[in-house]
């Protein structure tokens, strides 16, 4: 049974959103390929909001005027299992990440502070808190199991 | 890092080498006075007064001496001798909780659960070190043991107990520079290489080294941005962590398993290389499917050099460069993604994936040195008992959280599947070819355990009914200072 993340961060005013758009579609490449060598995390994406447009939250097509930024996923077992394999193949991507945030500028390099990137990402997980923490899955499979499948 | 650039003079002799001695004596100890303690912490780095003194991993020369002597500080131990509160705050959380609380995380339920603890050591409070002494042979052993006992009475130290035991002797002439364990293995073939410490230069284990970091604190670890570190500095460098374990194994139930093989299409032997992945000689599966002995047997020193995958880490055994050592091809390995020849649920296949590629993509690391002595006198079948015998000693990393609980809760005790799936023949797949939790470590229940042979066919054997083969009777997570640190603990002014 796969469990979500819906990891939701202020995007620091002084900075521009654009850049760090810019880093993950040039990471892509190397976050997917590390994604797949983690092998439990059925979906991910990167959502760029406004709320400064309160109606949609869309920003603009380049995110210059996003306010927040969040990542999605559903992923198997205790997120804390493989959180240093994680972060070994990630830490790139959290330390670039965090450093465009309000709040979390302070704990990169990841990879050096473990505990404060768990327990950033925990107070950050909207899934982690009532009334946000329900999420419905067609099936109980794990990702590995889903790949057997070859679909 | 090139080789020895660590000062073997400041590390702990028990985390880089094994002493081979016949008898050893872990003594379970509680501080009573912390002014008290600190000197005789003091007193084992000086020998002032002929004091038994710690022993590092500095080369002993031509001579081996007929004794050693090592020691691990539980947290509730550096606290018992009064280390500053905000350099407590900087060890790890999971050595600040102690092994008591991480017993649900690594199997250490019902029986092994730490209210059954012996020797003092469920009382969690008051197991502040543990101090253990290695001889030649008992006469030396209570010897040094006197003047240890004569100095926990001067320095207001409590024993609460000892725990004996002793080597087993290797029948087999051309292993017998290892031991045995009471399950009938030979036992520590496959220890890391440590990068920067001699064991570079151990057998070969077609793996890439150790990094330094990952057995001692100070230096880069498997993460190469990342250093495992505590406050102050005179306690970290050199310093490490260890897992204390003493483990009681049911020799008769496991013989009494390897019974069964007939209903699986095996003699009793081959159930039983099976599930290690070893013969009980030593002899990898992957160098010899169907044989402890190949002709011509495998030679001592190549008992470790192979993978379970095409080589993913090409040149990883090689002699580091300017060793002076030739390179050595290893013997032939098939391609045994698919575990038709080593279960992908074996013990060794659990403790140490090598290159097979595993959940979390950490294959190689989350390592650990098994530092473990047998108790208990031989088990005959002819004539079974119902002694206790086991395996005690240190488990020793630098990072306990993600060594020996990680490989302990994902790998060991995992009945998910731990493995990437893999297309395999037939229609088979990697993901189907394992279940259940370690048959030795695994905490295992007849009603739910299972253990699966995986075979070309597609159809596989699933063997089992299996029982726990083996009991925590004990345990306790231990601080390995350094030289430097035990000299800081003694003296924290200077």
């Amino acid at each position: 049974m796969a469990n979500p993340l819906t990891f939701v961060v202020q995007l620091d005013p002084n900075q521009s959103p654009t850049k760090l758009l810019e880093y993950i579609a040039a990471n892509q490449a190397q976050i997917d390929n590390a994604l797949n060598t983690v092998g439990t995390v059925h979906y991910a994406r990167f959502i760029f909001m406004n709320t400064n447009n309160p109606l949609t939250l869309q920003p603009d097509q380049m995110a210059s005027n996003a306010t927040h930024m969040s990542v999605i996923t559903a992923y198997d077992g205790d997120f804390d299992k493989y959180i240093q394999d994680f972060t070994n193949q990630l830490s790139g991507l959290f330390d670039a990440l965090l450093s465009f945030t309000v709040d979390g500028q302070h704990i990169p390099p990841v990879s050096q502070n473990l505990k404060a990137f768990e327990d950033y990402i925990h107070a950050h997980n909207l899934s982690d808190f009532t009334p946000n923490n329900s999420m419905y899955s067609a099936y109980t499979c794990i990702v590995q199991q889903v790949r057997t499948l070859n679909c | 890092m090139t080789s020895n650039t660590v000062d073997l003079r400041d590390v702990q002799g028990v985390i880089l080498r094994g002493y081979n001695m016949d008898v050893t004596r872990f003594f379970i100890l509680q501080i009573n006075d912390g002014a008290k303690a600190r000197q005789f912490t003091g007193l084992l780095v000086s020998g002032e007064g002929s004091v038994p003194q710690i022993t590092t991993s500095e080369h002993w020369g031509p001579v081996k001496p007929d004794h050693c002597l090592n020691i691990g500080f539980t947290f509730k131990g550096l606290e018992a001798l009064q280390v500053d509160p905000s350099y407590l705050g900087s060890f790890p959380q999971t050595f600040q909780d102690g092994a008591a609380a991480a017993a649900a995380t690594v199997g250490d339920t019902g029986d092994s659960a730490p209210a059954n603890w012996v020797g003092g050591l469920s009382d969690v409070n008051s197991v502040h070190v543990v101090l253990a002494l290695y001889a030649q042979n008992a006469a030396i052993l209570d010897q040094v043991s006197e003047t240890l006992r004569g100095l926990f009475a001067q320095y207001a130290i409590t024993e609460l107990s000892a725990q004996d035991a002793n080597n087993l002797p290797n029948p087999d002439e051309m292993y017998s520079q290892y031991g045995k364990i009471h399950f009938g293995y030979t036992d520590g073939i496959s220890q890391p290489r440590i990068a920067g410490t001699p064991s570079e230069h151990s057998i070969p284990d077609h793996q890439p080294l150790s990094p330094t970091g990952e057995f001692l604190m100070g230096y880069p670890s498997q993460n190469p941005n990342q250093t495992y570190r505590v406050s102050p500095p005179e306690l970290s460098l050199n310093s490490s962590f260890a897992a204390f374990r003493i483990l009681k194994q049911d020799v008769a139930a496991f013989e009494s398993f390897l019974g069964t093989a007939g209903q699986y299409g095996l003699d009793p032997e081959k159930l039983a290389a099976k599930v290690s992945g070893r013969w009980r000689n030593g002899v990898p599966l992957m160098f010899s499917p169907d044989t402890p002995w190949p002709d011509p047997p495998t030679p001592a020193d190549q008992l470790n050099n192979y993978d379970y995958v095409p080589d993913t880490s090409a040149g990883a055994s090689a002699p580091a460069a300017g060793s002076g050592e030739a390179v050595k091809d290893p013997p032939p390995y098939p391609d045994d993604t698919c575990g038709f020849v080593c279960p992908i649920g074996s013990h060794m296949r659990r403790g140490n994936p090598r290159g097979e590629a595993v959940v979390g993509g950490g294959q190689h690391l989350h390592r650990i040195l098994r530092r473990g002595v047998p108790y208990g006198p031989p088990y005959d079948p002819k004539n079974p008992d119902d002694i206790e015998r086991g395996l005690v000693g240190f488990f020793i990393n630098a990072d306990l959280a993600n060594q020996f609980e990680f490989l302990m809760t994902n790998w060991i005790n995992s009945p998910t599947p731990f493995v990437m799936a893999n297309k395999c023949p037939n229609g088979g797949n990697t993901f189907f070819n394992v279940s259940g939790n370690d048959v030795f470590l695994g905490d295992n229940d007849p009603a739910t355990s299972s253990f699966t042979l995986a075979n070309p066919d597609g159809k596989n054997t699933v063997v089992k009914g299996f029982d726990r083969f083996i009991i925590t009777r004990g345990g306790a997570y231990c601080y390995l200072p350094s030289r430097t640190a035990m000299k800081y603990l003694a003296n924290p002014q200077g």
